[in-house]
């Protein structure tokens, strides 16, 4: 019998990115595959980006970076990280051309400390009023005069930031912030080429966000931010469908082999409900490796497949409906899924 | 035993001779039953082959994995799950996970001013800050936003603003922390760590789904 089994559409997220790109244009668009593609599958999604034109590619973390380049993820497509830890092996990275997003002196010099053959390609982040990363205000100066201090070992491609879309006027402020840090690091001496701002909602909605180029992770996946924005009304297609098969019937009850093991929240009980054959069921319980639906007295089979959420055509429930009911957002309950857990790929 | 690669960010650690002594503990009260070790989920996250390992170690019963599930409450057969990983605050049994991730920034903000998305969280006075790497994409559940607590530097501090895909902020009021320093979201009550369970209570979840949702995302570390 067949496990739980996530189904990704690679051609659902070719149209995706094709559509976003046109909508940023001229910025240029980096294809964010973090956290194994937001549960999508590393190497197929990544694969797809490249094999659909697009030059920039983010990944979070070095190791994710290398993964990349090891599996033929060419030169000419920037890769770019930007968690970085106290003990990185930036050499390494160096040789695989990764771009790195550094927030510190101390990373600068750890990186510059590696590029012992060539320069190391970074983007200084500038902490616009989110308050994770990037530097202050008062530090900003010195991260960027370092930096061209050390540019026989640095090459300083860009200027970043992280916004909170907050609310639009939050975000104008970030903005404003970001223009001025840009302006004080031209001053200096800087003259990057790389200005980068925003994400899927602000690159979507705002043209004054765009800049150079955008980070787009969440809408390429087809997952909208909620709030009454559905992926149909930005024109994307979701591109993950989640499937569990009936492993057991009895009394108006199907059991699937899948559950919180797998991923599934066990606040879905009560909250969400999965599709067999084209009827909704509400979920009763969910255990380690299964969860149990109230099926009434519908005709399920042993060996049907449920469907707990797709791209809605079929009337089944999607990513959003189960974000909204379980009062989070789609890109946690897709990450949260199990590696584990059968990523099957239609090209 | 797969041992995966060691990220320097963030880890689930097993402790096999926790599995391997709970595993005794739990024989030691079955008497005559024979104690079959619950490893559905990848050993509920904990990693299948090790801890079939270490529950044999203990005396435990490696599972014939298809069927393990469907053993039932059998006259002869006792299952052990929650108890073998530590899930349960039982003074015999020790948790054998432990979660932790390192402070990768860390800031100082003025009253008024926000963190992270949304701006949930301001703060209401000058205060120190630290970014760690961890979050609801490893399995750190974005209902903890506002809510849960990192132990750092000896103290609980609370998670400011929303947890992110791969990081939170904890609040250490005047209190300040190194870049590196490891900051725990549960491990070894006995050492002062938080328990599994008080973090799954915090959060309405069970603790074996807090476990095997961490376990199938962070790298796992064997000790």
């Amino acid at each position: 019998m067949n496990g739980p089994t996530a189904t990704i559409d690679l051609s659902a997220y070719r149209r995706n990115l094709a559509r976003l790109a046109e909508r940023v244009a001229p910025a240029a668009l980096m294809a964010v595959v973090k956290a194994d593609a937001y549960g999508h599958g590393l190497l197929p999604v990544a694969r797809a980006a490249v094999a659909a034109g697009v030059a920039w590619i983010g990944t979070l973390d070095i190791e994710t970076g290398l993964e990349l380049r090891e599996n033929g993820i060419p030169r000419d497509v920037a890769v770019f990280t930007w968690l970085l830890g106290p003990n990185e092996d930036y050499g390494r990275a160096i040789e695989a051309e990764l771009d790195f997003g550094v927030s510190t002196l101390s990373q600068l010099e750890a990186i510059a400390r590696a590029s012992v053959s060539g320069r190391a390609r970074v983007h200084l982040k500038i902490d616009t009023g989110l308050h994770r990363n990037g530097a202050s205000i008062e530090d900003w100066p010195g991260l960027v005069t370092r930096s061209l201090a050390l540019s026989d070992r640095i090459e300083l491609v860009g200027i970043w930031t992280h916004i909170a879309e907050a609310s639009d006027g939050d975000d104008t402020v970030a903005i404003e912030r970001f223009r001025s840090a840009i302006a004080v690091a031209e001053r200096l001496g800087a003259s990057v080429t790389v200005r980068h701002l925003a994400a899927s909602a602000a690159a979507f909605g705002r043209a004054d966000s765009r800049f150079d180029l955008v980070r787009i992770g969440a809408f390429s996946y087809g997952i909208s931010p909620g709030g009454g924005v559905s992926p149909s009304s930005l024109r994307l297609e979701p591109v993950m469908t989640l499937t569990a098969p009936v492993i057991a019937k009895e009394e108006g009850l199907a059991t699937l082999g899948i559950g919180y093991g797998d991923g599934i929240p066990s606040s879905a009980v009560g909250t969400v409900q999965v599709s067999i054959d084209g009827a909704r069921f509400e979920v009763v319980s969910v255990q380690l490796d299964r969860l149990t639906v109230d099926t009434g007295d519908s005709p399920i089979q042993l060996g049907d497949t449920a469907v707990l959420f797709g791209s809605g055509t079929a009337a089944e429930p999607t990513l959003q409906e189960w974000a909204d009911q379980l009062g989070t957002i789609g890109e946690e309950i897709v990450t949260r899924l199990s590696p584990r857990i059968r990523r099957r790929f239609l090209e | 035993m797969t041992i995966l690669p060691v990220s320097r960010i963030h880890s689930a650690s097993i402790d096999l001779l926790a599995i391997r002594d709970n595993a005794a503990v739990l024989v030691r009260r079955a008497g005559s039953r024979i104690v079959v070790a619950d490893v559905r989920a990848d050993a509920y996250g904990h990693g299948l082959t090790a801890v079939i390992g270490a529950a044999v170690d203990g005396g435990a019963c490696a599972p014939d994995i298809d069927s393990a599930a469907s053993l039932g409450p059998d006259a002869k057969f006792v299952s052990a799950g929650s108890a073998l990983y530590g899930l349960l605050p039982d003074l015999e049994l020790k948790p054998a996970m432990r979660v932790s991730a390192l402070v990768v920034g860390t800031k100082t903000i003025d009253a008024g001013e926000s963190v992270s998305y949304g701006y949930t969280w301001t703060a209401i006075s000058r205060t120190n800050l630290a970014l760690v790497g961890i979050g609801y994409a490893d399995g750190l559940d974005r209902i903890a936003s506002n809510r849960g607590s990192l132990r750092l530097r000896g103290a609980l501090r609370r998670i400011v603003g929303r947890v992110a895909m791969n990081a939170l902020v904890l609040d250490l009021g005047q209190d300040s922390a190194l870049i590196g320093d490891e900051a725990v979201v549960f491990g070894d009550p006995s050492t002062g760590e938080p328990a599994v369970w008080d973090w799954a209570s915090s959060l309405g979840r069970p603790s074996a789904e807090i476990v095997s949702v961490f376990g199938s995302h962070l790298p796992r570390v064997y000790r």
